[in-house]
């Protein structure tokens, strides 16, 4: 689950995975995903990697998650679905594949819980050590805007990779934030113990919590943005 | 089996050896054109190494001509090996450093240790 996006004339929708899937198709967007080597990094529970490899014909698609439970959960669900595998890795330390043998590296909503600036430079270079020249990284999270650098920049630090594409989304999240809260506040209740369903809210990010309060005033933004692998001539691939 | 091929273990560790304790074959749709441009994208010799290690009853021929790529009969058996067979428990172990990676129901366990990162 992420927190989705909307359109800002979208109504209510009784798909609670259509918000999720529209921010995937946002990160997607303008990216050709077909014969691709994809990898996503901190994929959870697989239900994203599954939703791509049905709408985009990639080449091989993989979920790298640190979580070893969470891993088993996606191999039991989407263990016939052919292209798709997975595997246990922590991403922060190290992307067990060769130098430049993967086309797209995708990432939704997961840098923000990586540790700090440190980690997520320390990932941004593993990604570009395993991305093909001009291969490209798709990314969307939350930014803590509190004066320091954001993410994008703790991206971008090492040189390693170049912002082609920066958009704020922050709106958008937030419509569909609202427009989910019903259906979301609904499944916390019936599914969630009672003593963690004040986690799970904040978590979901419903209104009046503090994550979503957050965003509405300002003090956190979401972003989605693709980078892609620097090359030596840094030449752009059409 | 198609995973394994661009898994890998420390910085030259390419390819991971397969030690194969339990393999299930499953029954995955042909498409040729799928296993004709995946085909392009593979480490063939690394392959054809992994199917010999675990004596999978395929034959591979030691190159591939541009010729043999056309022929169903092989596209058909690369189909089976890069996706009807599953390892469900075993390991991948790094041909440097003999560092073994566990595959525990079909996944493959790449957590390093943190003494393990340089």
């Amino acid at each position: 689950m992420n927190y989705g996006y909307a359109d800002l004339d979208e109504d209510i929708n009784d798909d609670i995975d259509y918000c999720s899937k529209e921010l995937y198709k946002q990160v997607l967007a303008h990216v050709l995903l077909t014969n691709q080597n994809v990898l996503e990094v901190s994929c959870g529970r697989g239900a994203g990697a599954v939703w791509c490899v049905h709408n985009y014909a990639s080449g091989s698609y993989v979920g790298a998650d640190l979580s070893s439970t969470v891993i088993d959960v996606c191999r039991q669900r989407h263990s016939m679905i052919s292209r798709l595998s997975f595997v246990v890795a922590d991403t922060t330390k190290y992307l067990p594949f060769e130098n430049e043998s993967l086309d797209i590296v995708l990432c939704v909503e997961a840098t923000h819980a990586y540790g700090g600036p440190a980690a997520v430079q320390r990932f941004a270079s593993e990604v570009a050590r395993v991305l093909r020249p001009n291969g490209y990284f798709l990314w969307c999270d939350l930014c803590h805007i509190d004066g320091s650098d954001t993410s994008i920049d703790y991206l971008t630090a090492n040189g390693e990779l170049i912002v082609e594409e920066k958009i704020n989304i922050t709106r958008n999240v937030l419509h569909a934030l609202d427009i989910q809260s019903n259906i979301r506040a609904e499944f916390i209740e019936r599914y969630a113990r009672p003593k963690e369903q004040e986690y799970f809210r904040l978590f979901a990010g419903l209104p009046g919590t503090r994550m979503y309060n957050g965003i509405y005033e300002g003090h956190i933004q979401y972003w989605r943005a693709v980078f892609r692998k620097k090359t030596t001539t840094n030449m752009s691939t059409i | 089996m198609l995973t394994s091929n661009i898994l890998k273990g420390v910085k030259k560790g390419f390819p991971l050896k397969i030690n194969a304790v339990k393999i299930e074959n499953v029954s995955v749709d042909y498409n040729p054109d799928f296993i004709t441009r995946i085909l392009q994208r593979i480490e063939y010799d690394a392959l054809r190494g992994a199917v010999i290690d675990l004596g999978l009853n395929e034959s591979l021929p030691e190159t591939i001509s541009e010729t043999i790529q056309q022929d169903e009969t092989f596209l058909k058996t690369m189909h089976k090996i890069l996706l009807e067979y599953e390892i469900e428990e075993g390991e991948l172990i790094c041909p440097e450093t003999g560092r073994k990676f566990p595959i525990s129901k079909g996944i493959p366990n790449m957590l390093l240790q943190e003494t393990e990162i340089s």
